[in-house]
């Protein structure tokens, strides 16, 4: 067999195993076994619907950070520092409120209805606002995208829209 | 047409750039960049039409797919995480079938891609390739371009009732960049052709690269995106 004809039938091996794993991840794989990350995610947090589980504080919000098993660059980017945004400028409550940050993976069937609940479109972070053991007011913080070349800039927006969120009545 | 909806326009674009140059759409982008810069020298201003054309699938689709929200014919949240999911894994094969036909894989008497070849169809619909392969990549979304085209750029159009032209803008900003650096490959090629007398040696390794380069990207996505390796 000459090289090119070596390339060529790994080539077209590819193409087909390719194309079986794709249709098999479609249409045939058994739930759960789609659940496990391609590579080490955040710790997720398998959580119920918003307004189905009540926090144990009494006023606590969640800073979301919603993410599938498909990995990117930015979207650790955005994970990383909307964790040191709510570390840094949340360590002590804000006006009462407790606010914590919490990965979640989309992609786990048990909190694929974030999706529709907060209209998600990508990865995303949601801040979620729990009074009195119910899920009230949330966010969504769309700007993280645009300001991922400048961590104080996103650091500064996590914050500032999770307080302005927090002092609504 | 008032102050806003200029400033939304110009967000429209300058998003678009800002998509295009992360690094997410990187294989895409080289793939694009390789294609298109392969035609310099079939013709003065090929490269100028291919970068055009790339330019303007990329546009259409996303007004397509404004198109279709707005007529609420699709849902953004399901559709979103649909193409994210299975946008790459279905361009994986299709670039590497398209670098093989490059590389010429198939056999000589193979036509089936003759749509992709510029050189079978100078006279009539050459320009097929370029506006298709600008089509299917914007519509195999990636984490930022979803978050960026359904999160900023959909309700900027969607405000400023203007469903069409901010999904165009944006489409044409994300294919700047490309087109940008083609257009200047495009001008270095052609001085150095002329100082060196070199006209004739690009196009002979053009072909090849832009296969082995659409090859290269259809295994990292299928890496990525299908076996999850990368």
């Amino acid at each position: 067999m000459t090289g090119k004809k070596a390339v060529k039938f790994l080539l077209f091996a590819f193409v087909g195993l390719s194309v079986a794993a794709a249709v098999y991840k479609i249409t045939g794989a058994p739930c759960c076994e789609d659940s496990k990350p391609a590579a080490q995610p955040a710790p997720a947090a398998v959580d119920p619907a918003p307004a189905a589980k009540a926090p144990i504080a009494a006023k606590t919000a969640t800073v979301y950070y919603f993410y599938t098993n498909t990995r990117c660059s930015s979207c650790t980017t955005i994970e990383a520092y909307t964790r040191a945004a709510v570390e840094e400028h949340f360590k002590q409550d804000y006006k009462g409120w407790r606010v914590v940050f919490k990965g979640v993976n989309t992609d786990e069937q048990a909190n694929a209805h974030f999706v529709q609940d907060y209209w998600l479109n990508s990865k995303s972070v949601v801040v979620q606002r729990y009074a009195g053991g119910k899920a009230n007011r949330w966010a969504r913080l769309d700007k993280v995208w645009t300001l991922l070349g400048d961590k104080d800039a996103f650091a500064a927006y996590v914050a500032g829209e999770t307080r302005k969120l927090l002092d609504e009545k | 047409m008032n102050a806003e909806l200029w400033a939304a326009m110009g967000t429209a674009l300058w998003t678009g750039i800002i998509t295009s140059v992360s690094p997410c759409p990187l294989a895409t982008n080289i793939s694009a960049l390789t294609h298109i810069s392969r035609q310099s020298g079939s013709h003065k201003l090929a490269v100028l039409a291919h970068s055009g054309l790339y330019a303007l699938g990329r546009a259409l689709a996303y007004a397509a797919v404004g198109f279709l929200l707005v007529k609420s014919l699709l849902s953004a949240p399901a559709f979103s995480f649909f193409m994210q999911k299975y946008g790459g894994q279905l361009l994986s094969p299709v670039l590497v079938l398209a670098g093989m036909y490059m590389l010429d894989m198939f056999g000589e008497g193979f036509g089936g891609f003759n749509f992709l070849d510029i050189s079978k169809f100078k006279s009539k619909a050459g320009a097929a390739s370029s506006l298709l392969m600008g089509f299917v990549f914007a519509l195999a979304f990636c984490p930022i371009s979803a978050a960026l085209y359904f999160g900023v750029i959909l309700p900027l159009a969607a405000s400023n009732s203007a469903p069409l032209a901010l999904p165009l803008l944006y489409g044409l900003g994300t294919a700047l960049p490309v087109a940008g650096i083609a257009l200047a490959l495009d001008l270095g090629l052609k001085k150095i052709s002329s100082v060196a007398g070199a006209a004739g040696r690009f196009e002979r390794y053009a072909r090849p690269v832009t296969g082995w380069v659409f090859v290269a990207a259809g295994i990292y996505l299928g890496l990525k995106y299908i076996f999850g390796i990368v």
